[in-house]
Parts: C-alpha cells; sequence; structure tokens
C-alpha cells in the first residue's frame, strides 16, 4: 500500500471524502480516453456503446473497446436489459464533481444525453430524456412545457407508477440543486401528484406545498393557482373543508386573471363540492351552474356530466326530485357519449334512488340492474355493493323477502372485502330487518347489534339512532319494555341529535306504546300527542293515522268514548285515503 | 466475472432455502449501498439446484411500476408458461384493443389494463392479473426462484404491492421462491412472515476474509496493507474492493 495514498486517507475526516480520493486515484490510473469516456458514462443512469458512442462523439472509433475496459473496473455494474452503469456512490461522488468543477462539461454531456434519449421510443428513455432535460439552461421554458406536457399526459392517461419513477428520479436532481426554480417546482408538483395516488395525502400535501414556494418564486400565476386548486383537493379528501374553500377561492381568482375557462370550471365544481358537503347547498348550486356554463362553452361533455350530476344529487337532497331527474337523465346522455361506464353506472344508481323515492320500484329496479351491470363491468365492488343493498331495499319493500336477504348477504360480502364499515352497518341493519320480518329475533338481534358497533366505530348518530330503535322494537316483542324503553330513550336523544323528525316520531310513539303496557296512560299520552304532532309536521298520513289509534286505545281504556270514537274515526280517514 | 467476498452464513441459508430444509421460502437481504448485494445475489443464482428455474428483476429499471414485473418474468420463464395471464389482459383489453404478443407491446398492454382512474377498478384488474400469473407460476412442473434486485429503486405503487399482494401470493404458491435484496426491504407482512427469513448484511470486518479474496482476485497485497484498508473503510466492501483496484493500477503504471 502506497505511503502516499495512506497518508491522504489518515487526513480525511468524513466518508465522502475517503471515497472520493480512492476514486479519484482509480481515475487517475486511465488512460486519458478511458478517463473521458468514464466521467461521459456517469452521467446517464445507464449506458451501452451506442450511448457511450453518442456522449463522446470524438471516440466513436474506439468505443467497442473503451466499454470493454469499463466494464472491468470495479464500480460498474450490469443494468439488466440496458447495459451497464456506474455504481451508485461513486456515480453521486462524480456528479458532484462534474457540477461543481466542471458545470460546462456537465451541462454539454447531460445535452448530449438528452438528444439521444429523447430519440429512443420506450418510456425509461422518455423519463431518461426528461431527466438530463431539467439541468439544460439554454432554454428553460421550452423545457419546461416538455416536462409539463410529458407529466400531464401520464397523469391524464392514469400511468400513476410512471409518474412517480419520473418524479422520483427528476427529484435527484431537485435535491443536488441541479434543476431550474421553474423545474423544481413542476416536479414537486407531479411528486404530489404520483403521492395522492400512491403514498397518501400528507406526502402529497408537502410536496405541493413546496412547489407553490417554488411557482411563486419565479412568478408563475398558472402553476400557483394549478398548485392552490390541488392543495385544495388533497385538504378536501382529508375533510379540511375551510382550507380546502379558501385554497380553491385563491386559486378561482388567478385563474380568472391567466387561466383558461376550464381551469375556471374545474376550480368552480370544486368549490361546489365542498360547499354541499357544508350544507351551503344554494351556494353550491349556484357554483355548479356557473360551472356548467363553461364546460359547455369549452365543450367539455366529461365536465359537464360529472357537473350535472352533482346539481342533481343537491336537487334530490333538496327534495327537487323531478328536476334531479331531468339532470341525471342529461348527465347519462353525456356519460354515454364519452363511454365514461363508471359515471354511467353512478348516474344509473342515481336515478334508481329518485324513482325508488318516488315509489316507481319496477323502473328503480330495472336501472339498478343495468348499474350493477356497469360495476361489475369495471370492476368497482364498493358501487356494485351500494347497487345490490338498494336492489335488496326495494325487494323487501316489495315483499320479495327472501330475494332481499340474497342481495343483502352479497352486498356484504363486498363491502367487507372494500372495508367499508358504513356500507356494512346499513347492510346488517337490513338484514336485521328483513329477519325480524321473519321472527329470527335472535338473529336480528346479532347482526342489529353489530350494526351498532360499527355505527359507533364511524360516529353515525342516525344509523345508530335506527339500530336502537329496531333493537327496542325486537326487545319490546320479546317482553323486555323496559330495556326497550332504555333503547327508545337513547335513540330518541340522537334523533333529537341530527333534527330527524320522523324518527323522533316513532321512537315517541313506541315509547307510548310500552308506557300504556305499563298502565302508565298520562305519560303515554303525552307522547303521543308529541308524536302526532311531528307526524302532521314532516305529513306522514300513515303515521298520524297509527298515533291516532293509539291514542285512541289510551282514551278507550279511561272510557274516553267520545274522545276515542273521535281519534278511531279520523284514524280511518287517513288510513282509507 | 467479478470476485466474491465470503458471505457464508446468507450462502448457507439460500442453499437450505432452495432444497427445503427450512420451511421459509421468502429471503430478504437488506443492506446500505457498496456492501455487495446485487453479488451475493448473483452467488445465489448460480448456484440454484439444477431442476430450479429462476428469473431476475432489477427493480432500478422498473419505471412502469407492476406492469415490467409480470412481463420480465414472463420474458425470463418463458410467454408460452403463461396463457392465463395473457387470457386476464385480453379480457381486460376486449373493448376493441388488439392484444399484441411481442415484449415491449405486451407490457404496454399490462400497462394500458392497470391505467385507470378508479382505484378500486384499478385493484380489481391487478388482483385478477395476479391471480392468474401466479395461477401460472404454479403450473410449472419444477421449482421458480424469483430474484428482485434494488427494492429501494422500485417505484412506490411497485414496492407496495410487492409487500403486499405479491408476497401473499408467494407464501402461498409452494413450488415459487423469492429473494429480494435492496437499501430497504419490504415491511413484515401478517400473510408471510412465517413464510419469509430477513438478513442484514453487515461490514466484512475480518482481514482473512479480504486476504483470501484478494489471493483469489490476484491482488498482490499482505496481510497487513489489507487490515489497513479494512480498518480504514471500516469494512466497507465496495470502496475496499475500490482501493485494491486503484492500488494495483498505481503499481502497474
Amino acid at each position: 500500500m502506497t505511503e502516499d495514498l495512506l497518508t491522504k486517507l489518515a487526513k480525511t475526516t468524513t466518508d465522502e471524502e475517503r471515497s472520493w480520493i480512492v476514486t479519484e486515484s482509480l481515475l487517475n490510473t486511465l488512460s486519458p480516453e478511458l478517463l473521458s469516456i468514464t466521467w461521459a458514462a456517469a452521467v446517464p443512469h445507464w449506458f451501452d456503446r451506442e450511448i457511450l458512442a453518442a456522449l463522446r462523439p470524438e471516440l466513436s472509433d474506439q468505443v467497442q473497446d473503451l466499454y470493454q475496459q469499463l466494464q472491468t473496473l470495479s464500480f460498474v455494474e450490469v443494468f439488466p436489459g440496458r447495459g451497464h452503469n456506474i455504481h451508485e456512490l461513486t456515480r453521486k461522488l462524480m456528479l458532484k464533481r462534474l457540477w461543481y468543477e466542471a458545470r460546462d462539461e456537465f451541462l454539454k454531456l447531460s445535452k448530449q444525453s438528452a438528444n439521444y434519449f429523447v430519440k429512443q421510443n420506450a418510456s425509461e428513455s422518455e423519463i431518461e430524456w426528461l431527466y438530463h432535460l431539467v439541468v439544460d439552461e439554454e432554454v428553460p421554458e421550452e423545457n419546461e412545457n416538455q416536462l409539463w406536457n410529458y407529466s400531464s399526459d401520464l397523469n391524464n392517461s392514469f400511468r400513476y407508477s410512471e409518474l412517480d419513477a419520473l418524479s422520483g428520479i427528476l427529484m435527484e436532481q431537485v435535491e443536488a440543486q441541479r434543476a431550474s426554480t421553474f423545474s423544481s417546482a413542476t416536479i414537486h408538483y407531479r411528486r404530489g401528484d404520483a403521492a395522492r395516488r400512491i403514498y397518501g395525502q400528507r406526502e402529497a400535501l408537502d410536496n405541493y406545498k413546496q412547489a407553490l414556494t417554488f411557482y411563486r418564486e419565479v412568478g408563475t400565476r398558472l402553476g400557483e393557482a394549478n398548485t392552490l386548486k390541488a392543495i385544495g383537493d388533497v385538504q378536501q379528501f382529508l375533510d379540511q373543508w375551510s382550507e380546502a374553500l379558501a385554497n380553491y377561492e385563491q386559486a378561482l381568482t388567478f385563474y380568472r386573471e391567466v387561466g383558461t375557462r376550464l381551469h375556471i370550471a374545474n376550480v368552480l365544481k370544486a368549490i361546489g363540492d365542498v360547499q354541499q358537503f357544508l350544507d351551503q347547498r344554494s351556494e353550491a348550486l349556484a357554483n355548479y351552474e356557473q360551472a356548467l356554463t363553461f364546460y359547455r362553452e369549452v365543450g367539455t361533455r366529461l365536465g359537464e356530466a360529472n357537473t350535472l350530476k352533482a346539481i342533481g344529487d343537491v336537487q334530490q337532497f333538496l327534495d327537487q326530485r323531478s328536476e334531479a331527474l331531468a339532470n341525471y337523465e342529461q348527465a347519462l346522455t353525456f356519460y354515454r357519449e364519452v363511454g365514461t361506464r363508471l359515471g354511467e353506472a353512478n348516474t344509473l344508481k342515481a336515478i334508481g334512488d329518485v324513482q325508488q323515492f318516488l315509489d316507481q320500484r319496477s323502473e328503480a329496479l330495472a336501472n339498478y340492474g343495468q348499474a350493477l351491470t356497469f360495476y361489475r363491468e369495471v370492476g368497482t365492488r364498493l358501487g356494485e355493493a351500494s347497487t345490490l343493498k338498494a336492489i335488496g331495499d326495494v325487494q323487501q319493500f316489495l315483499d320479495q323477502r327472501s330475494e332481499a336477504l340474497a342481495n343483502y348477504g352479497q352486498a356484504l360480502t363486498f363491502y367487507r372485502e372494500v372495508g367499508t364499515r358504513l356500507g356494512e352497518a346499513n347492510t346488517l341493519k337490513a338484514i336485521g330487518d328483513v329477519q325480524q320480518s321473519f321472527n329470527q329475533w335472535s338473529r336480528a338481534l346479532a347482526n342489529y347489534g353489530q350494526a351498532l358497533t360499527f355505527y359507533r366505530e364511524v360516529g353515525t348518530r342516525l344509523g345508530e339512532a335506527n339500530t336502537l330503535k329496531a333493537i327496542g322494537d325486537v326487545q319490546q316483542s320479546f317482553n323486555q319494555r323496559s330495556e326497550a324503553l332504555a333503547n327508545y330513550e337513547q335513540a330518541l336523544t340522537f334523533y333529537r341529535d341530527v333534527c330527524d323528525r320522523l324518527g323522533e316520531a316513532n321512537t315517541l310513539k313506541a315509547i307510548g306504546d310500552v308506557q300504556q303496557s305499563f298502565n302508565q296512560r298520562s305519560e303515554a299520552l303525552a307522547n303521543y300527542e308529541q308524536a302526532l304532532t311531528f307526524y302532521r309536521e314532516v305529513g306522514t298520513r300513515l303515521g298520524e293515522a297509527n298515533v291516532l289509534k293509539a291514542i285512541g286505545d289510551v282514551q278507550k281504556s279511561l272510557s274516553q268514548w267520545s274522545e276515542t270514537l273521535t281519534n278511531y274515526e279520523q284514524a280511518l280517514r287517513w288510513v282509507l285515503d | 466475472m467479478k470476485h466474491f467476498v465470503n458471505r457464508t452464513n446468507e450462502m448457507k441459508l439460500f442453499r437450505q432455502m432452495v432444497i427445503r430444509d427450512i420451511s421459509q421460502r421468502i429471503l430478504l437481504i437488506e443492506a446500505p449501498a457498496g456492501y455487495g448485494k446485487t453479488n451475493l445475489l448473483l452467488q445465489f443464482e448460480r448456484s440454484v439446484p439444477e431442476n430450479m428455474k429462476s428469473a431476475w428483476v432489477d427493480l432500478k429499471s422498473a419505471q412502469t411500476g407492476i406492469p415490467y414485473i409480470f412481463s420480465r418474468i414472463r420474458r425470463k420463464l418463458g410467454e408460452a408458461n403463461f396463457p392465463r395471464l395473457a387470457t386476464a389482459v385480453q379480457q381486460f383489453l376486449d373493448g376493441g384493443i388488439q392484444v399484441r404478443e411481442n415484449v415491449q407491446e405486451g407490457q404496454d398492454n399490462l400497462i394500458q389494463v392497470l391505467s385507470v382512474p378508479d382505484d378500486s377498478v384499478r385493484n380489481f384488474r391487478l388482483m385478477t392479473l395476479q391471480e392468474a400469473f401466479f395461477c401460472d407460476l404454479c403450473y410449472f412442473q419444477r421449482p421458480i426462484l424469483l430474484i428482485l434486485d434494488t427494492f429501494n429503486a422500485a417505484p412506490e405503487s411497485l414496492a407496495q404491492w410487492v409487500g403486499g399482494g405479491f408476497l401473499a401470493e408467494v407464501a402461498d404458491a409452494s413450488n415459487v421462491f423469492v429473494v429480494i435484496a435492496g437499501q430497504t426491504i419490504p415491511r413484515v407482512s401478517g400473510e408471510w412472515t412465517n413464510c419469509h427469513h430477513a438478513c442484514r448484511l453487515t461490514a466484512i470486518l475480518d482481514p482473512d476474509e479480504w486476504y483470501l479474496y484478494a489471493k483469489d482476485a490476484g491482488f498482490p497485497f499482505n496481510r497487513d496493507q489489507i487490515s489497513m484498508a479494512v480498518m480504514i473503510f471500516e469494512g466497507w466492501p465496495a470502496k475496499i474492493v475500490e482501493t485494491f483496484e486503484a492500488l494495483v493500477r498505481e503499481q502497474a503504471q
């Protein structure tokens, strides 16, 4: 071992220093031609004879021999299917030296690499081309456009793995501070896009925020607006509704300055989605209408279809069912036009829901059936599960209880497969209801119990209330009246929490029934009277009739004959109506 | 061929695995850069039993993600041996897109099948392809060794799948053996934990092992010189080898 090298190594303090001394010593032993080709070989992630010839055209007549010699060096390894590469440890050190000590040479080799890889027709070569392009300072705007367009293509064609690979490889240049600020912004932005699909929303948010900093640094309003919109999308996913709204609003302002109508339409639709969730339904409708106008202006059928579907959803919620139906029908036409099976399936399901509500049960069944076929075609388990559940609901209403039970069972399997606790809970509750109607009390109770656990897990007060009420009903049938009363009382509290008047009325009626059986007649009457008020408020004639009958029963037991007769007569009138 | 510094324990473990002396069929090798993972995998591949077929996939080449693995293994083990996978791909593409037969286009078909906006649709398709692929592997009349190198360079979606669905299927496929190496390795999952063994390659600090290596590679150094190099680089294989090479070249000039 030579004293020179030992002395040098003894003076070092870091691994990197030591490593470079050894690599440099090795490089110094190479012939000028081999040294030149080794430096060139360090620039791309892999090389073969052809790549080396493109990078060092002046050595093209010796390249075959030099390539052979390169392969004997200890830091050169096989790159499967593509030739060879310099080991990542050594390559990193060499690139750092080249960048800081021979910047022109680095840029020249990068440009030549970009020129070589752009001519190759494979995904990995395109990624490699962009890797070299982002350090080229000659035409940064043009390069930035290439990067933006290529990554947009990957994103728009849902090729997220390649987007992840592209942004991951390009981050190497960002971290080494070799990429321009503009490119660094785009790389972080695309890393965010990939992260949203693959890693998770937090990682996406970190990358978008970094992109925003870079876009603000270079003063690019459009980049800033795109990133604010993306941040809003992530925040919407993370249930950070007001933060999302604030970012969308800011993006909208910038888009109005520099964006296209499509940008504006997209962000208006997003704002509407948040507002819908925040119960600001009229504001949501206004934004959807505005988005719809822009989508129509630019002729984006998919955007139009999505917005019509969203408008329909709001209208359905606002009990404007015929308007909702009209919008769903139009959305359906557009989804069919652009061939979006999933959109078609979702809309058919929504149409079925409206029809179910409008008592058009056979039409609802037909639409659910078609939606189910499409969900199966595209393989959306969640859509399949919710449609099977809906079909089961219709069948339960039509007294086709065993068919309903079979569909609920299948829906339950799929909900479990995709891990949707709420769907699972709703289906268990529905199964319990059918079992109750078959007098399978203990099975019903077991399913209600499981449903209750899941509703509590996801924090759905209404589901909890409905299930407690159902459990109370079973217990009442078993003469477990005090247990039933306790569950009814709890259900009542939850119905009041969520302002569900019908639920409240049904439960008050049930409580009255138990109290009547305990001979607590005045308490029963008070609850029946309150239930009656609520039934009248929501306009449920059948509920009103039942409670009038119950009031009549109490009055009869108190020998209040004329009051009894009046209430029975009115109850009969509503039933006959 | 590059020379190899002794990794006795790992070699022994691998041999035990492929001759079924131990029940594990998944071997994970974790080590920092320059610790000789790839060389070790090359040694593994050279020492597979005669009846075993092997396929090597370097994940640093896997920019296209999961389709790259399917496509690479299919090519290595023979396209004709994967009829179920081909049928599954064809069924997904039946909406008018022609299925192509050559390797690059075969990979493009797989990319197309998995490039869909809805996550649940994508997962359903992936699950179908995965089942078909492993079903094809199970129909081989001999054991199969899959070697996945540079796990740390895999795109995240691919890494997640390898650590999830892929290794879970391996655990159920009794004729399939897998070695995965990288600076990181898949996080252990309940579905395959009983089926795996993980090793962490350490620095090689024993000068005697290096002396044997130097002798075998024809490096003219004595034990003291070798001990010094090992000490300076704290047993870091790549840098010790590079030092030997630099010195030999310097002396030759």
